[in-house]
């Protein structure tokens, strides 16, 4: 459905937020994540047609958005990381606005959608009085507007509450049965249920696309636990990547990224997603000589 | 299809607007100073249109021409600075790129835009509308005729609006027009344009000339209306406020005073208005990060910006500024510390700082109203900020949380606005304390007055635009109406006296005392 090839981005001269992307993506839910910087905002802006790749192209259905931008531009649902709302309409004023803008005349739909983001009830409310939860699930809803085939949304968690965020990640999920959802965050939880590929950015170059079982699989045999006294804590800290923490009676309950035995009495653990990728981060600062 | 979306798009436009404070204070602000301006001939001899030195009567044609002709100029600038600034809220806001990342093309979205201009301009001026009728019935002569009303604000106003509407979408489309540095552009051009058009139209007498399709505000057209309706050259008519002699029998105009071919010119200038949206649709940012977010690569495309790098070492001189503040406490410490922010982030205005310290001290004392005008100028862009920078820069909850809470940031940012007014005119003030001092006292009564309602209309609306636009409006006025005491604010033109001081200072001590309750109230 969607492919881009080896795009490029820069600003100026000297800085490049894309490195030579390239992905194939069909239905699903992506998760694009990488650190702060790493050149996921601007990936997606070029996919919802807002900044024109350097270099590169970027086809859907086999046509190239930067030619032809109002072919995706029909078929895509885009909710920005900071998205707000218009201090003087009401949540069905701002739907219908656009409504208007995605050339829809369907106020069924509206309603429709406000329902599934449970804010029917507040359609005539000034969207500004609405809370940071309410305001992403009106924001997903009009990004849902044109039932699009493509649904990108950065950051779409950030700042909610966990029920909150549990819905919206149901929300998310059930939409990745039919379409393709693109998805950038930092949470990991977030994508680890949902998520049927993850795609990782590292200074605006695409490092790993793979299922989040490759991932964990990857990591097995390199996540450990220990419990260790505290006075030992400083000591190990400075040998090991210590992802975990924390206080049990007089010692210290500890996970630890290594690729073999970090102490004494370490046992083999499971990793989580999480796990597995601050592993594989630590993995390539290591190969890189980076600090952490 | 295709009309039914404009027109949702437009009406959303129009709604945004309507609601918003500022228009209701803008259009409130008009109506005082238009009733404040207007003389009453009954009272004094001054009018608004004289005919060799007669008064011409307040008749429905009279009043309707004179005061749209007055609406018009008035549109021209307030009206561009009251649609101006929806794509940057887009922007901030983050719902410009979910506009962008939709298939509305851009000529449909910016048509939409202007449409929806067009009708909230529209709106403001059907109240003004019925502002005249009730005007006429105190004040007017002859018959209240609301159609005549009707016809002459249509003919007047329709362009105005159309040219307003396409320019405030043309300079929000741009990215070098969009911030302050457009404004300025602007304003220029608008008060650029009647030295302009005197210079074209002079010598036409009331004939038709084809520099008439540019007299937006129809300014020049009128006179040449009256002088040909009435066979009377143009330099025989005066209007806006003007006096006239008590004895001389006063003239009454004829009810239909527009010719077939002005109100065909009329037509092909609301044409000619529609112009600016061409460039608008070609060179639309389409809220593209490429364009239009802040970022060093991009920086050389503001003018305002390029001279604050080009005059970034002057920052050195406020350098002792912010450890001035940090010595002090209370209230003071952090007005100090407000202005130190002001000006370091802004070297263009130390720079204009030093200038007006410059020329205040050393012009002679009757060039000082010169200085004095530019200098309230600069001023009144830089306060302008003052109350709103928190909102604009998403710093509000952390300015509420430091000591003393929502209510001293209000207090602190008035005593800012204020200090630096003294920064820029204090000299001046001195200057007149010896020679002149109830100009003196004028000075420091306007700058307390506009420091008020600029802190007030700021925290309020959140936005620089709401005082920006009163600001502007009241110095073209001022600087054309030198005779009217109440609009001498800061007594550049010498005519204020005891009665306009103590008006200015009733008017500060009531913004102050509105912006005190309505930031008590937001901290509760």
């Amino acid at each position: 459905m969607l492919e881009i090839r080896n795009v490029v981005k820069t600003f100026g001269k000297n800085v490049t937020a894309v490195d030579g992307v390239s992905l194939s993506l069909s239905h699903g839910v992506v998760g694009l994540i990488g650190h702060n910087g790493a050149g996921k905002t601007t990936l997606m802006q070029m996919i919802a047609t807002l900044a024109r790749p350097s270099s590169g192209q970027i086809l859907f259905q086999g046509a190239d958005i930067v030619k032809t931008p109002d072919a995706i531009r029909r078929r895509i649902g885009y909710l920005p990381q900071d998205f707000g709302v218009y201090p003087n309409l009401t949540a069905l004023e701002f739907m219908q606005y656009f409504a208007a803008l995605k050339k829809l005349r369907d106020p069924a739909r509206i309603r429709q959608l406000l329902e599934m983001v449970n804010l029917h009830d507040h359609a005539d409310r000034p969207a500004s009085t609405f809370s940071g939860g309410m305001r992403r699930r009106l924001g997903i809803a009009q990004a849902l507007l044109n039932d699009p085939d493509i649904l990108i949304v950065d950051e779409p968690t950030a700042g909610l509450d966990p029920e909150e965020r549990l819905r919206f990640r149901h929300l998310l999920s059930e939409l990745g049965f039919r379409k393709l959802v693109i998805m950038s965050t930092h949470i990991v939880s977030d994508v680890e249920s949902m998520a049927s590929q993850l795609a990782i950015m590292r200074n605006g170059k695409l490092i790993a696309f793979e299922t989040p079982d490759e991932i964990v699989g990857r990591a097995r045999g390199r996540i450990w636990s220990a419990q260790v006294g505290s006075e030992h804590y400083d000591a190990l800290r400075a040998r090991v990547q210590v992802l975990h923490a924390q206080r049990q009676g007089g010692k210290l309950s500890l996970r630890i990224a290594h690729p073999h035995s970090p102490c004494e009495g370490a046992q083999l653990a499971e990793p989580s997603l999480e796990e597995a990728l601050m592993e594989q981060r630590y993995a390539l600062n290591r190969a890189q000589e980076l600090p952490v | 299809m295709m009309p039914r979306i404009i027109a949702v798009l437009a009406l959303n436009e129009v709604r945004l607007r309507l609601r918003r404070l500022g228009s209701l204070v803008v259009l409130l602000a008009v109506i005082v100073i238009f009733w404040t301006m207007v003389p009453d001939p009954n009272t004094g001899t001054l009018t608004l249109i004289s005919i060799k030195h007669a008064r011409v009567l307040y008749t429905s044609s009279a009043l309707a021409m004179a005061s749209a002709k007055l609406f018009a100029v008035l549109f021209g600038l307030l009206g561009f600075y009251l649609l101006r600034g929806r794509m940057s809220e887009d922007l901030r806001s983050g719902v410009g790129s979910v506009i962008a990342s939709t298939q509305a093309g851009n000529g449909l979205f910016l048509f939409s835009r202007w449409l929806g201009g067009v009708g909230y301009l529209g709106c403001l001026a059907a109240a003004l509308v019925v502002n005249m009728l009730v005007f006429h019935s105190l004040r007017g002569d002859g018959p209240l005729q609301p159609l005549v009303y009707l016809q002459t604000y249509c003919i007047f106003l329709l362009p105005v609006i159309f040219f307003v509407a396409s320019c405030a979408v043309l300079f929000d489309s741009v990215a070098p027009l969009m911030g302050k540095a457009g404004d300025v552009i602007y304003f220029l051009l608008w008060t650029l344009q009647f030295p302009l058009l005197d210079h074209f139209l002079a010598g036409s007498d009331g004939q038709f000339s084809s520099w008439m399709l540019g007299d937006v505000s129809a300014a020049g057209m009128s006179l040449a209306m009256l002088s040909l309706k009435l066979g009377l050259p143009v330099s025989a008519i005066s209007k806006g406020v003007t006096s006239y002699t008590p004895h001389l029998q006063a003239v009454a105009l004829p009810s239909v005073l527009w010719t077939a071919t002005m109100v065909l010119t009329r037509c092909a200038t609301a044409g000619l208005a529609l112009l600016p949206l061409l460039p608008a649709i070609a060179l639309f940012h389409r809220f593209s990060s490429d364009r239009v977010k802040a970022g060093s690569t991009r920086n050389w495309r503001s003018p305002l910006q390029l001279i604050n790098r080009w005059l970034r070492p002057l920052v050195r001189i406020m350098q002792p500024w912010p450890k001035l503040a940090a010595s002090l406490s209370g209230i003071w410490g952090q007005a100090f510390a407000d202005v130190a922010l002001v000006l370091l982030s802004s070297p263009a205005m130390i720079a204009a700082l030093m200038a007006a310290l410059a020329f205040s001290l050393i012009v002679h004392i009757d060039s000082l109203p010169a200085v004095l005008v530019a200098a309230v100028a600069a001023w009144g862009m830089l306060v302008s900020d003052i109350s709103t920078r928190d909102f604009q820069a998403d710093t509000e909850a952390l300015t509420a949380a430091v000591p003393g809470g929502i209510v001293q940031r209000y207090l602190r940012q008035l005593l800012a606005a204020g200090m630096l007014g003294l920064l820029f005119m204090g000299v001046i003030a001195l200057r007149w304390v010896f020679h002149d001092p109830l100009r003196a006292a004028a000075l420091a009564v306007g700058v307390l007055s506009l420091s008020a309602v600029a802190t007030l209309l700021g925290r309020c609306s959140r936005s620089p635009r709401c005082f920006v636009v009163l600001f502007l409006f009241w110095l073209y006025v001022a600087n054309n109406v030198p005779v009217v005491p109440v609009i001498d604010v800061v007594g550049f033109n010498g005519v204020a006296n005891a009665g306009s001081i103590l008006v200015q200072l009733c008017v500060g001590v009531t913004a102050i005392l509105a912006g005190f309750a309505y930031n008590q109230r937001q901290s509760h």
